[in-house]
């Protein structure tokens, strides 16, 4: 790994093939996932193209993970499903995992969405992954597998937007907004 | 040209030019366009992304403005648009502008109707300060960061909000 003390760097463009990471705290980089999660069970969504909700799993670890305790953040969505944006998001959430590893959230901006009936619902994982129950999220989708993006990421100390890489984000489509199936 | 696998900068990074994000995010990086208000009622800015399925065929852009213009911020901008093509038959799906929480901005996507390099690019305006201040715009759109460098950017003022170029 190459260590720089400082770096200017010109030309037009400069390419970055991965992300970069202020490991001060600030900001993680952008996680893009493309937005189209079919349900993995006709029992829960039948047909399997149904399902009116997406879910994705986040690296962030919120249970018995003392670091992220009382250190909360903001995560930022922004998003579109279907060729025409049927469905838009634009929210910043506070997060918070408590000293007992309760899940607390307030969506706190709503930039714009469109389309939508319902704000972004978070929840903890009922699976462990990596050891840890992780941070997940539900948003609307259109019954269909059309092209739609997220582009995911969160700000706040550097416990927090350290966590970038902690472990493999996940998706899946469903049929309910919460996590009753249960997704992760 | 250099090429770093992984890299940590213990200081500051400088950029001098622009940064593309690469295939992580997909965004391109903002562009500026700094101009003084002028009497006409909007300010219009022609895109380097083709308005065609190059590369908005059945694969959706979001196109984000931010902005303003004049001293006391008459105009302010901050809108998001959704920008399609329809990939059988080119059609335009690209005018929808699903965030707007912008202020006096009343903006508006449209495809150019002239050809710019050989396609239709995709073009927007916004209400501009009739009293000669500066302003700003900051541009950049999300997916399709590969047509950053398709073709050269432009800016002209009219009274109408649409078919400039």
């Amino acid at each position: 790994m190459a260590s720089l003390t400082s770096l200017a760097l010109g030309g037009n463009p400069v390419t970055v093939s991965g992300g970069i990471l202020q490991q001060g705290g600030g900001c993680t980089p952008w996680m893009r996932l493309y937005h189209c999660g079919d349900c993995p069970s006709t029992s829960d969504c039948n047909p399997t193209y149904s399902g009116g909700y997406l879910h994705v799993r986040t690296p962030i670890p919120c249970e018995g993970y003392t670091s992220i305790r009382n250190v909360p953040l903001m995560f930022e969505l922004v998003a579109f499903h279907t060729y025409s944006g049927d469905y838009t998001s634009d929210f910043k959430t506070v997060i918070n995992i408590d000293g007992s590893d309760n899940l607390e959230y307030n969506v706190r901006v709503n930039a714009g969405s469109y389309g939508l009936s319902y704000e972004p619902y978070f929840y903890k994982s009922s699976s462990t992954y990596g050891g840890y129950k992780r941070l997940c999220m539900s948003i609307q989708k259109i019954g269909c597998c059309c092209v739609g993006w997220l582009w995911m990421r969160w700000w706040g100390d550097s416990a927090a937007t350290n966590l970038w890489n902690h472990y493999a984000w996940g998706q899946t489509g469903a049929g309910n907004r919460t996590n009753t199936y249960p997704y992760f | 040209m250099a090429t770093l696998v992984t890299t940590s900068i213990s200081g500051s990074l400088t950029v001098s030019g622009q940064m593309l994000g690469g295939t992580n995010s997909d965004q391109t990086p903002w562009y500026k366009i700094s101009y003084t208000g002028s009497t006409d009622l909007y300010i219009h800015v022609r895109l380097p992304l083709p308005a065609d399925t190059t590369y908005l065929g059945w694969n959706p852009s979001i196109l984000e403005v931010y902005g303003f213009n004049g001293y006391s911020g008459d105009k302010v901008h901050d809108f998001k648009a959704l920008l399609n093509v329809n990939g059988y038959d080119n059609g335009w799906y690209g005018s929808q502008i699903p965030m707007n929480d912008g202020f006096n901005s009343s903006p508006t996507v449209y495809r150019s109707s002239s050809t710019y390099g050989g396609q239709t690019r995709v073009c927007f305006s916004v209400r501009q300060d009739q009293n000669s201040e500066p302003g700003h715009l900051f541009i950049r759109w999300w997916n399709n960061q590969g047509a950053w460098n398709s073709f050269a950017w432009a800016y002209t003022t009219s009274n109408s909000a649409t078919g400039v170029y």
